[in-house]
């Protein structure tokens, strides 16, 4: 789970690096699944390539930082595969829920990305770069889609040696600088929502819903293959309760004036 | 009533008041409807004090036509923006003479995440297929609670008629009322003789889940479903190759903020 330094850091600076995130032999199963799934063209097909990229999906470390953050019904979005070549363009200043109509992201905390890099990430390669504490300003706050990355004051570049994660608000302003090194980035993208929101996971395979049937954790939950509950109370299990960052507190009276039965 | 005026009466009130919003015609042939899929379904037990028929979609295509009902649905689409999606229809049969109302609450409050003052991710619209007197288990509202901080603590009154500024909605047949399900709002008690008949139309954004799954439901519903662009959008049937994020309906330009509170 999130210690109090990771709370902090996240409310205040909407994301979090976490070097050396997963062993040495998780990396080596990563990376050799990731290769397989590559050379079959699908790294937009996760879910159904390999069991090692479900599982991840409840990494033992990661995981309870994820659901820290997000709270109990904290779902995955979408996992893909992402590999930057040299010579890569990039990408520009965008925040990811910028298209999501009907919230108030800088004080709403609807969307976690959750990259995990499978090489080195080093200056002139390509690499994620954010706004610190962007995730709280307005979203049309002194960005204009013409900036060149370097000209955003007060953005930083995230170098991370491979096997480590870096977490990122979905309001945050981020970009990707351009590959100018010989070097390739591979990557593994998980996104996490609430469970009332939709998924983007793409159709699951007989195989891969069958296997989600009987794993441990709460696998089935995360891929949205667990029958429909109530709509607001899909939740994780296992974990200590979690409401989520931003922490609030909620009135105890949770329906009142009935007349017919006590208040609490 | 324009769009300006139904956003500028959501976002000060939290709900929108239709009077007349839908004909004595379609009001009687929903009416019959309403009364076929009760007795059509098997939980139905005419001595109960309520019952809901909780997927009325599969039962008839007027409630399809109903999701875009052209008095009710411009006053929808101008308070939720483009992005909306039906989550679910209903039918809600209240009986006289029961003390069957709801207390006070907020429908959302146990989501986590969304800063609720200041974002709108659900409404409910109640269409009357009766009169509802002022005993007839009225909707009530607190009118700006949809702004309350989250957590703002509710009073501990013991009868409804206790909350401090709240209004009723007294209705004739075919009036409907639209409100942010983050209101705090109640259904008082069925004091009158009639029984109340109302549909509920609950909507949400396109990123969010639907209630319902169109494939379940009969052939002929679903080509009522799938007739427009706008129709598959409000049923949350998929687009190939749209994020949801990004689905929109096609028409008349809303001038909506990208995100509320800008």
């Amino acid at each position: 789970m999130l210690t109090e330094e990771q709370s902090s850091d996240y409310e205040g600076k909407g994301h979090l690096v976490i070097k050396n995130a997963i062993d040495g032999s998780e990396l080596s199963q990563l990376r050799k699944a990731f290769e397989k799934a590559a050379g079959s063209e699908a790294l937009d097909d996760l879910p159904n390539q390999d069991i090692c990229f479900l599982r991840f999906a409840e990494h033992g470390f990661l995981f309870p930082i994820v659901h820290s953050i997000m709270s109990d019904d904290v779902r995955l979005r979408s996992l893909v595969g992402l590999i930057h070549e040299p010579g890569d363009s990039g990408r520009g200043w965008h925040r990811e829920v910028g298209s999501m109509l009907g919230v108030n992201h800088y004080r709403s905390n609807m969307f976690v990305q959750v990259y995990i890099f499978l090489d080195d990430v080093v200056p002139g390669g390509s690499c994620p770069v954010v706004v610190p504490s962007s995730q709280s300003s307005k979203s049309a706050a002194g960005i204009s889609n013409s900036l060149l990355i370097d000209e955003v004051p007060e953005h930083k570049k995230i170098y991370v040696p491979a096997g480590s994660a870096v977490i990122l608000h979905g309001n945050i302003l981020q970009a990707r600088t351009e590959n100018r090194s010989d070097l390739m980035v591979r990557c593994l993208e998980y996104t996490y929502v609430h469970s009332w929101m939709r998924q983007a996971l793409g159709a699951l395979n007989e195989d891969t819903i069958k296997w989600l049937s009987t794993a441990e954790g709460n696998l089935a939950h995360l891929f949205g293959t667990t029958p429909y509950k109530r709509y607001w109370e899909h939740c994780v299990e296992g974990y200590p309760s979690s409401k989520g960052l931003p922490t609030r507190n909620f009135s105890p009276l949770r329906s009142v004036g009935k007349e017919t039965e006590s208040n609490f | 009533m324009t769009n300006g005026k139904a956003r500028q009466e959501y976002n000060s009130q939290g709900f929108v008041f239709m009077p007349g919003a839908v004909s004595s015609e379609q009001v009687d042939r929903l009416n019959y409807a309403v009364d076929h899929a009760a007795a059509k379904d098997k939980n139905y037990n005419a001595n109960e004090p309520k019952f809901t028929i909780n997927n009325v979609l599969g039962e008839n295509e007027i409630f399809i036509d109903m999701v875009d009902y052209p008095k009710i649905f411009p006053t929808v689409r101008a308070v939720m923006g483009d992005d909306v999606q039906l989550r679910y229809a209903s039918a809600g049969l209240v009986k006289p003479g029961f003390e069957s109302g709801g207390g006070w609450h907020c429908d959302l409050s146990d989501i986590t995440g969304v800063y609720l003052p200041d974002s709108l991710i659900m409404i409910k619209v109640f269409t009357y297929l009766v009169d509802v007197p002022d005993d007839g288990a009225t909707l009530a509202i607190v009118p700006g609670s949809h702004r309350f901080e989250m957590g703002h603590p509710m009073p501990d009154i013991k009868k409804h008629e206790d909350m401090p500024h709240h209004v009723t909605f007294p209705a004739k047949a075919g009036d409907a009322v639209l409100f942010n399900g983050y209101c705090w709002h109640a259904r008082f008690h069925n004091r009158s003789g009639v029984e109340r008949k109302v549909l509920e139309y609950s909507y949400c954004h396109s990123w969010m889940n639907t209630m319902y799954d169109y494939r379940e439901l009969p052939d002929h519903i679903q080509q009522a479903m799938l007739k427009t662009h706008n129709r598959r959008q409000l049923f949350g049937v998929p687009e190939p190759e749209v994020n949801d994020w990004h689905r929109r309906l096609e028409g008349e330009i809303q001038q909506l903020a990208k995100q509320v509170g800008e």
